[in-house]
């Protein structure tokens, strides 16, 4: 494997760590300002810890794939540093992932109440996750020469 | 950037019909409900068409950092899109658990020959329009 997809993957999954934090705080606050009703214990220590395990696992894992498909895709994407993280995470990450898994959700939102609140979650808490994963990813990786 | 639009339009299309297509499957099968016709109409075709010329341009961008060659890379590219999507949501139902799992394994299983079939149409028509 190129070193510089290696560098992809290790910045990714550093991002996500990042990543899962916002999400989590993310989704707390979607039910503290009502975009969805409130988990029962939702503020309990043992359900953010449940809740921010799970996230960090499950972005980590992400954030290595993303870094890795950042590394591929990097001379392609204007601008440098940060603002190309941002770029990309944007685009690949918020819009390719988030944006379409919420519309699909939507689509199917007749299924249930549960799904309309994921569609909600992945709209808002993508676009707070996906920046961040952004920034961090652009600081972070360097291509190698 | 027109021809993009173009290649992305005709490959939105068909994006839109072999997904319309899986869903009448899933209904016949009984997974879905009647109703999720009315989804077909709304949601689905009208959705990939404008996600079909999104990836389309988003191909024609990144069209050098894409590996394979010809055609080939269209399939490459629609594989990528495939896993970046379907396979991220899906994950996530497994992760998180959902209050409909059906509704996120069809679209695992079904949506990889929506993309195949996408992928090597934007291959084709990009090399066939776009790079002749």
């Amino acid at each position: 494997m190129e070193k510089s997809y290696l560098m992809g993957m290790i910045a990714g999954a550093i991002a996500g760590i990042a990543d899962g934090v916002v999400s989590t705080f993310g989704n707390s606050l979607g039910a503290i300002i009502g975009l969805w009703p409130y988990i029962e214990g939702e503020f309990t220590i043992s359900f953010f810890l449940t809740h921010i395990i799970a996230n960090l696992t499950w972005n980590i894992l992400w954030g290595i794939v993303f870094g890795f498909a950042f590394a591929m895709v990097y001379d392609c994407i204007p601008s440098k540093g940060i603002k190309k993280g941002l770029i990309f995470s944007l685009l690949f990450y918020f819009l390719l992932a988030d944006i379409r898994t919420s519309q699909i959700l939507f689509g199917w939102s007749a299924f249930g109440e549960g799904i309309l609140t994921l569609a909600k979650a992945f709209a808002w808490t993508g676009f707070f996750a996906s920046i961040t994963y952004g920034a961090v990813l652009g600081y972070l990786y360097k291509p190698s020469k | 950037m027109k021809k993009d639009f173009v290649v992305g339009l005709i490959g939105g299309i068909i994006n839109g019909i072999i997904a319309s297509a899986m869903v009448v499957q899933g209904i016949i099968i009984g997974a879905y409900p009647l109703w999720a016709i009315e989804a077909i109409v709304k949601n689905i075709i009208a959705i990939n068409i404008i996600w079909g010329i999104i990836f389309a341009i988003l191909y024609s961008k990144f069209y050098r950092s894409i590996p394979g060659k010809g055609i080939w890379k269209g399939l490459v590219y629609g594989l990528m899109l495939y896993f970046l999507s379907n396979i991220y949501w899906f994950s996530y139902v497994l992760a998180y658990g959902d209050p409909s799992f059906i509704t996120a394994l069809m679209p695992f299983i079904v949506g990889i020959w929506v993309w195949i079939v996408y992928g090597f149409m934007l291959g084709i028509l990009y090399e066939k329009v776009i790079i002749k």
